[in-house]
């Protein structure tokens, strides 16, 4: 029976779909039979992060209204042969979800695959309680910056109380991952350390992310940045994909700055 | 910023972390019953079965570490 990881936040914008394709691609990658769903109804974006905007044929709601088998809508992913994506639908309309569809998609998807990653709307977004109704475990993630921390604290509350686990008494796992961490700022005191998020959410670390421009270059070519190896968020979402693959990895400093080169040193003691 | 100024100015991740704290503390109190709201209007139907009632207040307490809602059901003056 496959594992449910429900990606969250509170406010948008925050890094979830970023995070979602490259989770997926990275336990598929440890060998992990995994599928990745956009449930971001109505704004449809993982298809382009993962490059394969060109194949979606049938989404999400062509399976649960029965129209297309579950096969015939999930998307194989190029570089691995164990990660299969599935697409949001791009009506407005978020009344297609419905608790007992979406527990069906979800029953079907445990039957095939080892993890599944749900993309989840931002909290206050009326798709969110579906995304997480049958999540085992919540991944939060947060920038280090007071409204998507605060608003990650109230998302969190929302999983607690409304999700199937919970009411059936069971502990929902909630896993944080801080992404867009600027080093830099962090050791000039003006942007919120891990350590200082830690103790205000009081949840655990599952991974640091920092600030790469690689990023970019990825969602635009769509090649998730997990496979640029110079990427230094690529390598932490390698780091943090072994760790769901159950591999103890140290956490890695992110937050102090690389020592600059030589010549960038000097010119900066001229500027 | 002047040689000392440091000394004086707290750097703006500790006063994010102070402020979060606060807010936090303030958000998780205020939605620790979050069907506050429905149970209000099913005590009142209730309570309307047997007399007239005005109001019903419920408010959250805390004693030490013990969270107290005190309902609070207010009757239609009836010597009217
Ligand atoms: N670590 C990072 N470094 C730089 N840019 C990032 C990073 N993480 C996310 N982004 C950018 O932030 C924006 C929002 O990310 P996205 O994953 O779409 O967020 P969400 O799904 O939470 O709305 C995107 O433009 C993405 O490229
Ligand atoms: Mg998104």
């Amino acid at each position: 029976m496959g594992i449910v990881f429900s990606v969250i936040s509170g406010k948008g914008g925050v890094g979830k779909t970023t995070t979602s394709a490259n989770l997926a691609i990275g336990t598929a990658l440890q060998g992990k039979k995994t599928v990745v769903v956009d449930f971001d109804i109505g704004q449809r974006n993982l298809d382009m992060i993962l490059g394969l905007e060109n194949r979606v044929v049938y989404d999400i709601t062509h399976v649960m209204e029965g129209d297309v088998k579950l096969n015939q809508a999930l998307i194989p992913f190029k570089k691995s042969k164990n990660l299969y994506f599935l697409a949001a639908s791009q009506t407005k309309d978020k009344s297609v979800l419905d608790k007992e569809k979406v527990g069906r998609l979800i029953e079907e998807l445990k039957e095939e695959f080892d993890y599944i990653f749900i993309d989840a709307p931002a909290g206050i977004e009326s798709g969110f309680e579906h995304a997480v109704y049958y999540a085992d475990a919540a991944i939060v993630v947060v920038n280090p910056e007071v409204s998507s921390i605060r608003d990650s604290d109230r998302a969190i509350g929302i999983v607690d109380a409304k999700s199937k686990k919970s009411q059936e008494g069971k502990r929902v796992a909630k896993y944080l991952i801080i992404n867009r961490i600027n080093p830099e700022l962090v050791q000039k005191g003006e942007m919120l350390s891990s350590e200082d998020i830690l103790d205000i959410l009081e949840i655990d670390l599952l991974g640091k992310v920092p600030e790469d421009q690689f990023i970019i270059e990825a969602s635009n070519t769509g090649h998730p940045v997990i496979l640029n190896d110079r990427s230094e968020a690529g390598k932490a979402f390698e780091r943090i994909s072994r760790r769901l693959c159950g591999e103890e990895v140290p956490f890695v400093d992110v937050e102090t700055p690389k020592k600059a080169g030589l010549l960038k040193s000097i010119k900066k003691m001229f500027s | 910023m002047s040689l000392f100024g440091f000394l004086k100015k707290k750097k703006s991740a500790k006063r994010a972390k102070d402020r979060l704290n606060v807010a936090i503390a303030l958000d998780r109190d205020s939605n620790v019953y979050p069907y506050l709201d429905q149970m209000k209007q099913e005590i009142m139907q209730i309570v309307q079965k047997y007399s007239k009632i005005k109001d019903v207040r419920i408010n959250k307490e805390k004693v030490e570490d013990q969270d107290i809602l005190d309902i609070e059901i207010v009757l239609e003056d009836s010597t009217r």
